[in-house]
């Protein structure tokens, strides 16, 4: 990362947030609830101009924001997009993001874009490929980047090491940190048969942005990702080992499909924000 | 580079439902082999793309029925994949799409009743501009002022169609009263439909009848709507000055400085 790159530190956020979406906007302006920071889904705000956005400003009055995206494709072989990649600097310049995250897999290759999060192989090539990718981002954003772990479904025949070996190469040689996606540890942990907690605790803790919090479907012979369902009790007994282990760090609930009305929300939120001072009061003794 | 070859073989996997290339990328097991976990990335990257374009084109979706709906969206998805990041900018080909349809022949007007709702799905994306100053017109020499072409506003669409789509469309919305059986669907005379962008709201008005649910725009005493559509036509045509007003003649600076006023010409260049 270039020396002006500017470093971002969580000390400003703390406690647990709520993905903003739509549905919620006017009851977030009109009754302006007690939670401490949004992330927005960033690729949704993109367009200059747009209700949306000016919805986005009137938010970003009253709490601190941070981006959420899917659609750089950290991982493709093919170029960024840079009017994508424009398009996030002039959003990231005017709202001031606490922080700016996308995930470690690739949505777009030869010219085509999937939307959806596509895992990488675990090999030094892909290493040296996504280092080189998120300097680039760096770079040109002029600020460190946080990148999410994801859910998987497949493995690649040519793996060479372990997730969690891969993300610590990547956060290590590229100097970004880390969003730690509990449910996303705990689902591909139940797809590919490996425990979950060897995975936490190889986690590099003091590279850990935030904690990310969802729901799961079980479809029987795997778990999808679908972030349409409550925080799952097995997630949130991983959850607990995982402040355990990292420690106090903001933590977000994701919720996008079948989303229920916010005051749902906000008590998966106080659980999450119940659970994290449980164990950090345990901690402290 | 490996990586490339395999993101070549999962596109067409997710695109083209040929699983046979990536499958030798990917592990296996007793529980889920390679093709059935490609399957579950093909399965999510149409559900996903499916659910937007319900979201983008409900009345179509209404009009064919959701189990339908799904099913053409997933023919559709693997003809026209995404070729852009910005999620909303996805469904532009599904008018085409239609058109070409088969299996929706008997439903003709649905092709026109998509770039509808293209339309306003587009113009709730447009940004507001700044005026532009037309006094530069003043400024410039005879040959230049020859070579005006005036351009029509991003936040206007203009659609022709053979069908009521307006109607059509109003019928689906919650707080109309007429069912889609009252409508007499098919126009007598050409549906000239236009939508545009106000600060709040997306607004239409079909030029031929006038009839726009409350939706009335004030016109001139001294052209007709079809005077004035035709002119906008014209100018969205990028038909420079002098063709301008040699088509339209008298009542050409009267067009021209209603479609300012009315914020439907936005600028002009000298080409």
């Amino acid at each position: 990362m270039s020396e002006n790159a500017q470093n971002y530190t969580t000390n400003s956020i703390k406690g647990c947030g709520l993905g903003l979406r739509l549905e919620h906007f006017d009851e977030i302006e009109q009754q302006q609830p007690d939670i401490p920071w949004f992330e927005i889904l960033s690729d949704n705000y993109l367009l200059e101009g747009t209700s949306q956005r000016d919805y986005l400003y009137k938010i970003r009055e009253n709490y601190p924001l941070t981006f959420h995206g899917v659609g750089m494709s950290i991982g493709s072989t093919e170029p960024l997009n840079m009017d994508f990649m424009k398009s996030l600097k002039k959003l990231k310049d005017e709202v001031q993001p606490m922080w700016l995250s996308d995930h470690l897999c690739w949505t777009s290759a030869h010219g085509m874009v999937t939307h959806d999060l596509i895992p990488l192989p675990y090999t030094v090539e892909v290493v040296d490929h996504i280092v080189d990718r998120i300097n680039q981002v760096q770079d040109y954003l002029g600020q460190q980047m946080v990148i999410e772990n994801v859910s998987s479904y497949l493995q690649f025949k040519d793996s060479e090491m372990s997730e969690w070996e891969f993300i610590n190469e990547i956060t290590s040689r590229s100097d970004c940190r880390l969003l730690l996606d509990v449910n996303n540890i705990y689902v591909s942990s139940q797809n590919h048969l490996f425990e979950a907690e060897d995975y936490l605790k190889a986690m590099p803790v003091e590279r850990i942005a935030e904690i990310h919090l969802a729901g799961y479907e079980d479809k029987g012979t795997h778990l999808l990702d679908t972030h349409s369902r409550p925080v799952s009790d097995p997630v949130w007994d991983l959850f607990s080992k995982a402040i355990d282990h990292v420690g106090d760090v903001p933590v977000l609930i994701e919720w996008d499909n079948d989303i229920p009305p916010l005051a749902r929300l906000i008590e998966e939120s106080d659980k999450a924000q119940l659970i994290r001072q449980q164990q950090l009061t345990r901690n402290t003794r | 580079m490996k990586l490339e070859k395999i993101q070549q073989d999962f596109i067409a996997a997710i695109f083209n439902a040929d699983r046979d290339t990536a499958i030798a990328h990917v592990e296996g097991d007793n529980r889920l082999d390679a093709s059935q976990r490609l399957g579950i990335y093909r399965g999510s990257v149409h559900g996903i793309l499916t659910q937007s374009l319900g979201d983008t084109f409900p009345v179509c979706k209404s009009l064919v029925g959701d189990e339908f709906f799904d099913k053409m969206c997933d023919i559709f998805v693997d003809k026209y994949p995404p070729t852009t990041p910005f999620f909303s900018h996805y469904g532009d080909k599904l008018s085409t799409f239609l058109g070409n349809f088969d299996p929706v022949k008997t439903i003709p007007y649905i092709k026109d009743v998509a770039e509808l709702e293209w339309s306003r799905h587009m113009l709730w994306q447009q940004a507001s501009k700044e005026p532009f100053d037309f006094s530069q017109i003043a400024s410039l020499n005879e040959e230049q002022q020859a070579n005006i072409v005036f351009h029509i506003s991003s936040n206007l669409h203009l659609i022709k169609s053979d069908y009521r789509i307006d109607h059509i469309w109003f019928a689906h919305q919650d707080d109309n009263d007429n069912q889609l059986e009252d409508i007499n669907i098919e126009s007598e005379t050409e549906v000239n439909l236009l939508i545009w962008k106000t600060d709040n709201s997306i607004r239409m008005v079909n030029f031929e009848t006038n009839t726009t649910n409350n939706l009335s725009h004030n016109f001139s005493d001294n052209f007709t709507d079809q005077d004035y559509w035709r002119f906008l036509n014209s100018v969205s045509d990028k038909t420079k000055i002098t063709e301008l007003a040699s088509e339209f003649e008298a009542i050409f600076p009267e067009l021209l400085n209603k479609g300012i006023q009315d914020g439907w010409i936005e600028s002009f260049t000298c080409d």
